[in-house]
């Protein structure tokens, strides 16, 4: 409700200004009343209080028409209602107009609570009522003024269902926006921790070893291995200046001569993800966990030739992910990669003893669902081992060429 | 007539007491009934007044007008003042939400009374007799429990309950 602050000179849903027409229909409802009030008041020979109280009300309602805080919004309705019920009866009715008006703006004034209209046209009519009992008019006259008047709050209320409506809508909208932000960051977040838990766990592995062949005395292989962390080192700081370069390119779609590269959003989301030589599969993270000291039994094709672009990488990440929590959690136990073809689909399968979950674990499963395809990936203990499976299905030009 | 007079204070005196024990002592209260009582009382208060003879005049709106206005002002009034709690044990019928108004309650009862016997006096000597029929007390108790019944509505403690369409928002 208090969103509305500022803007209730909007007089439509959605927080549009009120549009002329509606604008046009207020300011030549004023010119009626007012060119009836002034002839009917000369020939009724209306008494000083009735031009004075009636000329407040309509110009309250002229009022309305500039006013553009709420608080002047307010004020005039509440004077259109306070100076036209008590015209109403010496005007035959016509001042009934600036009230009908003014409990519709209370009713639609979200500030307000519900019930506010109901009670001001209450007010109303029971000013009418006792002006009507002096001035002795109809019971008639009295109940059709009523009647207007609660026509009056059925309008203000109806309009006040439309704001919230629309207010729900915008804050529906906002949720969003807040989902689609939190999506994006828990995107970057894994990314980032994809490409730093593989290579500085490789590289505390690697400096591990130096060190220990270092207490040994074997300098050559210490070299050797210090080389090798140097790589890994170069190597994680490529990806991770790929992955932030390729999320500063997501963050700004609307600057088009800096995206080169990303030439569409599918094509920047997967360019945001750290991608290892994707063309060598999972050749490279099995050389690499091998060069960390681990072991590793391979079945199939490392390279996933099957697979298309989006899916081998996907799978390149998910395998990365799986082997660097091998070598966390169950260092120096063999692990084993089985890349085996199913039909239409290829079934990856990383089992090592005994893991524990992260966030990791969390960050395959999202990276499956992105891909939007059949592809799935489990990741569970089963009996002794830490088991990661996934099902992918093959590029559509390798199923069909294995088909003829 | 005197007998009938005494047994009318006697009734009167015994539905204060109640409405004051009702008010300052824990109730069960069901969110989604808050709206029953107010909608038979107007349905039978219209239905009264329908079958009344009386004339009506000007006068008889202004009384109605402003006893509306006071029994809606109280209503809002109890509706707000309410408390609520949550009991671990649901009743019979499964309510687990109770609620009271205290002696504040107690005391708007009273006002309210005192404010239609008042009412009632002066208008029936301003010649508004509607006001004394039995169909606009229970409008006019209708109203009150309504004005009651939109506040609780929106003030109803609704943590373990699921969003439900509110007749009135």
């Amino acid at each position: 409700m208090t969103l509305l602050t500022g803007q209730d000179e909007a007089d439509l849903p959605g927080g549009r200004p009120r549009s002329s027409a509606a604008w046009g229909l207020n300011a030549l409802g004023i010119a009626i009343v007012a060119f009836f009030f002034v002839r009917n008041g000369v020939l009724l020979h209306h008494p000083a209080w009735v031009w004075v109280l009636g000329s407040v009300a309509l110009a309250a309602w002229a009022f309305r028409e500039f006013g553009r805080s709420d608080r002047v919004l307010v004020v005039a309705g509440v004077v259109m209602i306070a100076a036209g019920s008590v015209t109403v009866v010496p005007t035959d009715s016509l001042m009934v107009v600036p009230v009908i008006v003014g409990i519709v703006l209370i009713g639609a004034n979200l500030r307000f609570p519900v019930w506010a209209a109901a009670v001001t046209a209450l007010v109303a009519i029971v000013v009418v009522a006792v002006t009507a009992t002096v001035e002795h008019a109809s019971l008639q006259f009295v109940l059709g003024t009523s009647g207007g008047m609660l026509l009056g709050v059925l309008i203000g209320f109806s309009r006040r269902q439309f704001r919230v409506a629309a207010e729900r809508a915008r804050e529906a909208e906002r949720e969003q926006q807040r989902a689609e932000l939190l999506a994006d960051r828990s995107r970057a977040a894994r990314d980032i921790h994809d490409v730093l838990a593989h290579s500085l766990g490789g590289l505390v592995l690697q400096l591990d070893a130096v060190e220990a062949l270092l207490e040994a005395g074997r300098v050559e292989d210490a070299t050797k291995r210090a080389g090798e962390a140097r790589t890994l080192a170069a190597d994680g700081l490529a990806e991770a200046r790929r992955a932030v370069h390729a999320l500063r390119e997501d963050a700004g779609p609307e600057e088009p001569a800096t995206s080169t590269r990303a030439t569409g959003p599918g094509e920047a989301i997967r360019a945001s993800r750290p991608a290892t030589d994707p063309g060598a599969g999972l050749t490279a993270l099995v050389d690499a966990h091998r060069s960390f000291g681990g072991e590793i039994v391979t079945q199939g094709d490392e390279t996933l030739a099957d697979l298309d672009a989006a899916h081998r990488a996907a799978v390149v990440q998910v395998v990365r992910e799986a082997l660097s929590n091998a070598r966390r959690h169950a260092p120096g136990r063999p692990v084993s990669l089985s890349v085996i073809r199913d039909g239409d689909a290829v079934d990856v399968v990383v089992a090592n003893p005994l893991a524990g979950g992260g966030h990791g674990l969390l960050g395959m499963r999202e990276r499956f669902q992105e891909l939007g395809s059949s592809a799935t990936v489990e990741a569970e203990r089963s009996d002794d081992e830490f088991v990661v499976a996934m099902h992918v299905p093959v590029a559509p030009v390798t199923a069909e060429e294995d088909r003829s | 007539m005197s007998v009938q007079l005494i047994a009318n204070i006697l009734i009167g005196i015994a539905l204060v007491v109640f409405l004051g024990y009702r008010q300052a002592t824990w109730q069960y209260l069901d969110p989604t009934r808050i709206w029953r009582t107010p909608l038979i009382m107007a349905v039978v208060g219209v239905v009264v007044l329908a079958q009344t003879k009386a004339t009506v005049t000007t006068t008889d709106v202004v009384f109605l007008g402003i006893e509306a206005l006071i029994t809606i002002g109280v209503g809002l009034t109890m509706g707000s003042i309410t408390r609520f709690r949550t009991v671990g044990t649901p009743d019979s019928k499964g309510r687990t939400v109770q609620s009271r108004t205290g002696w504040l309650g107690a005391a708007l009862w009273i006002v309210l009374i005192v404010v239609r016997i008042g009412l009632d006096v002066l208008g029936g000597h301003l010649g508004a007799h509607l006001l004394t029929s039995t169909g606009t007390i229970l409008l006019v108790l209708a109203l009150n429990r309504a004005a009651r019944a939109l506040v609780i509505d929106q003030r109803i403690p609704r943590g373990d309950r699921q969003a439900r369409g509110m007749m009135v928002r």
